[in-house]
């Protein structure tokens, strides 16, 4: 069991590891020069030396590299060439916007695909399950981003009953940033992406549900239980739900992690000021240090849902031993 | 001689490794083959008989090159074999053929039976075109009493009955002309009512091509209709050999007497019963010291326990039992 | 190979939701193919009336069957032209994927040892990364053209064909047939890819068709976020052009069909694939 532990652990740092380095060569090695934004080739020599200089780019590779490990182990993620602040100051916000977008939908979004594909389930073969099926695929087919813009379109624009995008509502920010998540104005901007969120991420959950049980319902103890007279409603949640979760609990996190993954998108419809947006804009101004930040911010998020998702299934499925 | 085996060996070691760097755990030491003489003649039957676990398979595999030995010589046409197999696996292998026991399981279920028959000498890299490949599957089909070959060739196994996959593995066996096939018990998992004619193919095929042929089985009744000679096998070695006829006739060791006393009928219809003795084999990691029948043994005597029994033969009737071809313990017994 | 992909189709066209899903599938594929040629425009091409004004932002009439964008280009030739780069990168990211993918896992499975170690290893680390993030950012230094988008999505999508593979083939070297076939002399390579593999091929035939519906919204997600090829009009960048332009609200016509139509083509991939998987899978067969 600790060998387990250990040894998940051990590769969720090396995976890290490696994407760090990875990342961190990708930028200095591929084509296409990442610091001419900032340092524009028209300055002066002297200029750009300078600046090289401030931005640690005139030592040779390697030390940038162990210099940049260093301070990542201080939480020291370098100088935005957008803004010229430190790129930690900023980070922590946007990591927050997106797990309060992503988390809440993400978790609802499961148990209410949990409860219907196990509903389905029960009811299989008749018209609803067909629908619902093909409801969820087509769904699931859905790019979210077009899903989002067609809540906009038809909430926001046509009914006026939602912002269109953004967190809080222009010059409404308050003084403390954690009173911003408590104001009535925030949840108004939250409904309409946490709406999509959870439409979009309801389709898996509420599939894998309904097969898993599927195939439970068909087990002998289930027909056992039913010989027995206990009532249907009871079998559906005691028995054959419970057998049915432990897929659907081992991979919540891995789902989660993708998720927030996928926030590049739903983040970049509705403006909302998440890592995701972040990162696309970075990107968008060759902003590789806030890039880099942003990028290493999902890739803990989603390296520690894997991981996440493979300890729950080591410790809750009795079949695996901890290899 | 085809085949001469000397005293081969193999030990599987369990529970070695990285753990046991760290002394957590003792290996186990399994000797599924403990010592195993064998020889054999082109156009000879040798019949492997034995319970399971007895290490029968674990021997076929070493015969054909699938495990090697962990001690002890294998000699094919008077040469040591062993080196031939790490250095020269594809010239060894179109000598020595195998024909499983599940019939299902050894045809890739994503071949059609051309194919099947004719990988073979594509492994083997003989350069033969397109047609002269189809031609000689049809002609081991044709052998292997699969007619009319042609009807069979675009088939898949799952659409063939059991008996027509074991002819589709002897098939495949003879399609590269072998000089020795190793069948490890061919008709145990077959109907009744096939496996007559799949034993009479065997004898057949080895008689007309002078192939040699080991028989394994764990089922005595069908081994007059086929072998020449027999081997019985017990915890990995061989404890009594001989023609057919002689062990048949004159058993001299107890454990093959309580074999043959379990099988009066030689007819695979009838279900046999285990041997007529108390006890179950002993486990392959654990053997008895002494003679290693001793614990289920019935003219057991308290030297048994003790002294591992020597060889004794009579002509080529050989076993191992401190008191093989003793008359007065035959007379006893039979008062 | 070609066997089980004709197999695919029978096997697909055998129920009622695949039989459905291949028609529409073939459909857009015929879009794909003839589309262009039947285009009444082309896909970037200015519209003017008789009066020699630009046509913007028209909505559907007989003229232009979807309407027209802000910069006079009709949707309805846009729909046609875009059908192509959504099938070929979604064609060939998945084909590739699951190149990358089977070799994986057979060579992981079969050879096992450090080889697997090493393998499984890397498959982790990318099962870690961040799909959309990481696409962006390689896509931002690499140059955006539709070969690069390929090829990106193709580096991150292998991951999952290999580990199901791998599992596959662990199970499948054990099996009696590869003793047989090594008995004939077959060699490692012989047992790997003519053993094996064939029995693998259901598994990449599936992969196929869930890494093309992946390749597609990526690609449509890609278009989006303005990472697309500025050369080439898909689905996806139809929307982000109408998205850029902030003129939904007076033109829904200029939204609403690539989304529909991304979202019927991956809804037919997405049944086919369920379709088959039902039947060569057993265990999810049993579940039907
Ligand atoms: N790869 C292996 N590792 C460890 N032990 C093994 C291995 N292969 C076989 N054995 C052991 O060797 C012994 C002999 O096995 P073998 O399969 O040769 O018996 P058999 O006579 O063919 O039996 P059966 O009639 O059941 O086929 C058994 O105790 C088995 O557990
Ligand atoms: S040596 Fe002893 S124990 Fe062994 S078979 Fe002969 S009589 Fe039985
Ligand atoms: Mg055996």
């Amino acid at each position: 069991m600790r060998r387990f532990l250990v040894k998940r652990l051990w590769h969720a740092a090396l995976t890290l590891f490696v994407m760090i380095t990875g990342m961190f060569f990708m930028f200095r090695l591929l084509p296409g020069d990442p610091t001419a934004t900032v340092i524009s080739p028209a300055l002066y020599p002297k200029a750009q030396a300078a600046l090289k200089a401030q931005f640690g780019l005139d030592q040779p590779l390697w030390m940038q590299y162990f210099i940049y490990l260093k301070n990542l182990t201080v939480f020291d993620f370098g100088v935005s060439f957008h803004t010229l602040r430190p790129v930690a100051g900023e980070i922590g916000n946007r990591m927050v916007n997106t797990l309060v977008l992503i988390l809440p939908s993400m978790i609802f979004a499961y148990f209410l695909g949990a409860l219907v594909g196990a509903y389905m389930a029960w009811r299989r073969g008749s018209k609803a399950e067909g629908l619902l099926v093909l409801l969820a695929t087509a769904l699931q087919s859905t790019p979210v981003f077009w899903l989002g813009m067609l809540a906009i379109l038809f909430f926001s624009l046509k009914l006026d009953l939602f912002p269109v995008g953004h967190i809080v509502s222009p010059g409404k920010f308050p003084q403390a940033t954690w009173q911003m998540y408590f104001s009535l104005d925030f949840l108004h901007h939250l409904a309409l992406p946490f709406m999509v969120n959870v439409a979009y991420q309801f389709c898996f959950p509420f599939l894998l549900m309904r097969s898993t049980m599927l195939s439970t319902i068909g087990e002998d103890y289930i027909e056992l239980a039913r010989m027995k007279g206990v009532p249907e409603n009871k079998i559906l949640y005691h028995h054959a739900m419970r057998n049915s979760l432990l897929p659907l609990a081992t991979t919540l996190p891995m789902i989660l992690g993708w998720a927030v993954a996928g926030s590049v998108v739903i983040e970049t419809v509705f403006s909302w000021p998440g890592l995701g947006l972040l990162m696309v804009e970075a990107v968008g101004r060759s902003d590789y240090p806030v890039v880099q930040a942003s990028f290493l911010l999902i890739a803990v998020l989603t390296v520690g849902g894997t991981l996440l998702a493979d300890l729950m299934y080591g410790l809750l499925d009795p079949r695996i031993s901890y290899k | 001689m085809l085949l001469d085996v000397q005293d081969l060996a193999k030990h599987y070691v369990l529970g070695e490794g990285f753990s046991n760097l760290f002394g957590l755990s003792n290996p186990q030491k399994i000797r599924a083959v403990d010592g195993v003489s064998l020889r054999l003649q082109p156009g000879e039957v040798l019949g492997l008989v034995g319970e399971s676990g007895c290490g029968k398979s674990t021997l076929a595999r070493i015969l054909v090159g699938l495990e090697l030995p962990s001690s002890g010589a294998l000699l094919f046409n008077g040469n040591d074999i062993a080196e031939d197999i790490k250095s020269n696996r594809k010239q060894f292998h179109q000598k020595v053929q195998m024909v499983f026991q599940d019939p299902y399981g050894s045809l890739n279920p994503q071949h059609t039976i051309e194919e099947i028959v004719t990988r073979p000498l594509i492994y083997q890299q003989l350069g033969l075109s397109k047609a002269e490949l189809k031609d000689r599957a049809i002609d081991a089909l044709n052998d292997a009493e699969m007619m009319p070959a042609k009807r069979y060739l675009n088939k898949f196994p799952h659409e063939l009955s059991g008996g027509q996959r074991q002819r589709v593995c002897i098939a495949r066996a003879l399609v590269l002309q072998p000089e020795l096939i190793v069948a490890d018990e061919p008709i145990s998992m077959l109907d009744v009512s096939i496996k007559w004619s799949i034993v009479r193919l065997l004898k057949r095929l080895v008689k007309e091509r002078n192939i040699g042929l080991i028989y394994i089985t764990h089922d005595l009744s069908s081994v007059p209709a086929i072998c020449d000679k027999l081997a019985i096998m017990y915890l990995g070695r061989v404890v009594e050999s001989g023609l057919c006829d002689d062990i048949f006739k004159q058993a001299t060791h107890p454990y093959t007497q309580a074999l043959l006393a379990a099988s009066p009928n030689p007819n695979p219809d009838v279900k046999r019963g285990r041997p007529n003795i108390s006890g179950a084999i002993p486990n392959a990691s654990n053997i008895p010291t002494g003679c290693r029948f001793h614990p289920r043994c019935p003219n057991a005597q308290p030297q048994c326990a003790t002294e591992q029994p020597a060889e004794r033969h009579r002509g080529y009737h050989r076993a191992e039992c401190h008191f093989a071809f003793d008359v007065k313990i035959e007379r006893t017994k039979r008062a | 190979m070609l066997r089980t992909f004709l197999n695919f189709f029978s096997i697909v066209w055998r129920s009622y939701a695949g039989k459905i899903s291949l028609i529409v599938f073939t459909i857009c594929m015929s879009l794909a193919v003839l589309g262009p040629i039947a285009a009444p425009y082309g896909p970037t091409e200015r519209v003017y009336d008789a009066a020699g004004n630009l046509v913007r932002l028209a909505p559907p009439s007989w003229d232009h069957w979807l309407g027209t964008t802000l910069l006079g280009r009709d949707v309805w030739s846009q729909m046609l032209w875009g059908a192509r780069p959504a099938l070929t990168i979604g064609l060939l990211t998945a084909l590739g994927t699951v190149v990358i993918g089977v070799n994986v896992g057979l060579l992981a499975g079969y050879l096992g040892g450090a080889v697997d170690s090493f393998l499984m290893r890397l498959t982790d680390i990318f099962l870690g990364l961040p799909f959309l993030p990481f696409i962006i950012v390689l896509l931002s230094l690499t140059g955006q053209n539709i070969w690069t988008i390929i090829l990106a999505m193709m580096a991150v999508m292998w991951r999952s064909t290999a580990r199901i593979v791998r599992a596959e083939v662990l199970s499948l070297r054990e099996r009696q047939f590869i003793a047989a076939a090594r008995t004939t002399g077959a060699s490692d390579f012989d047992i790997i890819y003519r053993e094996i593999a064939p029995n693998v091929m259901p598994f990449a035939l599936v992969g196929i068709t869930f890494a093309l519906a992946w390749a597609i919204i990526t690609e449509a997600s890609i278009g989006f976020l303005g990472f697309g090829d500025p050369n080439v009009v898909s689905w996806g960048s139809i929307i982000y052009d109408a998205y850029a332009s902030q003129m939904m609200y007076r033109a829904p016509w200029w939204v609403v069909p690539p989304g529909i139509a991304i979202m019927i083509l991956v809804t037919s991939v997405y049944f086919m694939g369920r379709a088959y998987e039902e039947v060569v899978n057993p265990r999810i067969k049993q579940a039907g």
